[in-house]
């Protein structure tokens, strides 16, 4: 199998962007949160995302697969062609085979380039382990004859069962001409049909392929702002950070100090909660249930206008009207609920009180934000919030230690 | 597996109409047998036995609920009669 090969590396024009004119929201290199790679630790699905920046991959053929386009509402089977699936791989994992490069986007996918267009193919493999069989379950929900069933299944980590594929694929592309989702736009699934050397050889594997305006998430532009604030304190030694626990240091931290110099960063946090709230209401208000395992801040995409693309449908999107009225009032309240505990969760675990109110800025601004109607973040704000984050982004980024991906022995990068 | 599949119905029919069309596409190829359409062939019956798959997987766990439904809703609604 050699496919892949054929695959061009994704065009880079800068590892180290300086600027939001440098930065590349289709490939946000410089970008890190918690839905933007993984740590130099063995990534499980049992536990929460890693906080990490985004990582370049490469790209190593692990099966074949055929890609059915989904064009004008409808899946077309006509004209198949040959798609070379693929898993990910780190760039310092020592196998020197050729691949093309690519970038992380979360744990689970990966940002290629494909006939001339940038895409993110969903999903290639978990972090650096590939498709894992882990004692991990997960509920998917039915409807049958007006009631609703729950069921319990093993997750396939790495990889996206056929039929989740196909009702992800279907289902941006509707929430896509409600205005929902500008940043991606379905071009349809690739239809796994030989996957040797994995846990599932004979299963009904599917991914889903996106072309992608933007890849940035909310996570990752709340943690750009609170960025500057990091730099000052990694700088000073009042705060340190250890990846291996997670755990936030901090020695003699004055609180009031502290509230006084984060002023900007609170304003930047409210401005962005109140858009991610209004934007919230705005699916709720169409109609549509986002999904209890989607509800959180690392499934929203941001454009460079400052719009929000609701993105990642496999957590349980669907809409309000297939549920009787007193169900789905209790799914929109179990979601909101969720969205404001998880990310305060991310924005606080570990953290001495003093960080912790920026995370409860965030939320506390979703939640006002979620009683009102949708406008985007202003797109100054957005720009300014990059330019801000990539002054200081080498700092930040040696005080989170995160790993440093660089691109030696792969000329074909960077063309 | 997607969180919630409530239009699994939907999803099933969008299955049945791939794999039908496939077959199709397939029987007009083998009245031109070449080498080309061979391969072509091969491909479209490959995507539609993984279609095919994924279709029993779905019907499989639909199943799993009839007898939830069975087993247990019934005994719900009669404790409430």
């Amino acid at each position: 199998m050699n496919g892949v090969q054929a695959l061009p590396s994704t065009r880079i024009p800068t590892l180290n962007p300086r600027n939001s004119s440098e930065f590349l929201f289709h490939l946000p290199l410089g970008a890190f949160g918690y839905s933007s790679g993984w740590a130099d630790k063995p990534f499980s699905l049992n536990r929460q995302p890693d906080l990490a920046p985004r990582r370049l991959v490469r790209l190593e053929q692990v099966g074949i697969a055929y890609f059915v386009p989904f064009e004008k509402g409808d899946f077309d089977s006509h004209e198949l062609r040959e798609f070379p699936f693929f898993k990910k791989r780190l760039l310092s994992d020592g196998n020197r085979s050729p691949g093309p490069i690519g970038l992380s986007s979360g744990g689970g996918s990966a940002i290629v380039e494909w006939e001339g267009r940038t895409i993110k193919v969903k999903r290639c493999g978990l972090a650096e382990r590939g498709f894992v069989k882990e004692p991990f379950s997960s509920y998917a929900m039915f409807e049958k004859d007006g009631h609703h069933f729950e069921s319990s299944f093993a997750v396939k980590g790495g990889l996206m069962e056929l039929s989740s594929a196909l009702h992800e694929c279907k289902t941006l592309a509707e929430i896509r001409r409600e205005d929902l989702c500008a940043a991606y736009k379905p071009l349809g699934v690739a239809v796994v049909t030989e996957l040797p050397d994995t846990h599932w050889p004979t299963e009904a594997i599917g991914a889903v392929i996106v072309e992608i305006a933007s890849d940035l998430r909310v996570d990752e532009l709340v943690c750009m702002a609170i960025s500057p604030l990091m730099a000052t304190l990694f700088e000073s030694g009042v705060l340190s950070y250890d990846p291996e626990s997670e755990y936030f240091d901090c020695q003699g931290l004055s609180v009031e100090a502290f509230v006084l110099q984060a002023q900007p960063t609170f304003e930047k946090l409210q401005l962005i909660g109140r858009s991610a709230g209004s934007a919230y209401r705005r699916l709720h208000n169409r109609g549509y249930l986002r999904g209890v395992g989607s509800s959180w801040f690392g499934n929203e995409v941001v454009d460079a206008n400052g719009s929000i693309s609701m993105v990642d449908l496999d957590g349980g999107f669907g809409k309000m009207t297939e549920f009787s009225v007193e169900i789905a009032e209790r799914m929109r309240q179990i979601e909101v609920q969720q969205y404001l505990a998880e990310s305060y969760t991310f924005l606080t675990e570990m953290r001495p009180a003093a960080l912790s109110f920026l995370g409860a800025s965030f939320v506390e601004a979703f939640r006002e934000g979620y009683q009102a109607d949708y406008h985007g973040i202003p797109s100054d704000l957005v720009a300014q919030v990059i330019d801000e984050h990539l002054a200081v982004w080498p700092i930040v980024s040696r005080g989170f230690h995160f790993p440093n991906d660089d691109l030696t022995g792969f000329a074909c990068a960077n063309p | 597996m997607a969180g919630t599949i409530t239009d699994i119905n939907s999803l099933i029919n969008d299955m049945d109409r791939l794999v039908s069309n496939l077959a199709d596409d397939v029987s007009i190829l083998q009245t031109k047998p070449n080498k080309h359409n061979t391969t072509a062939v091969e491909a479209k019956l490959a995507v539609a036995r993984t279609l095919q798959s994924a279709k029993s997987q779905l019907n499989a766990l639909r199943e799993s609920e009839e007898r939830w439904d069975a087993s247990v809703l019934e005994e719900g609604i009669a404790s409430k009669a």
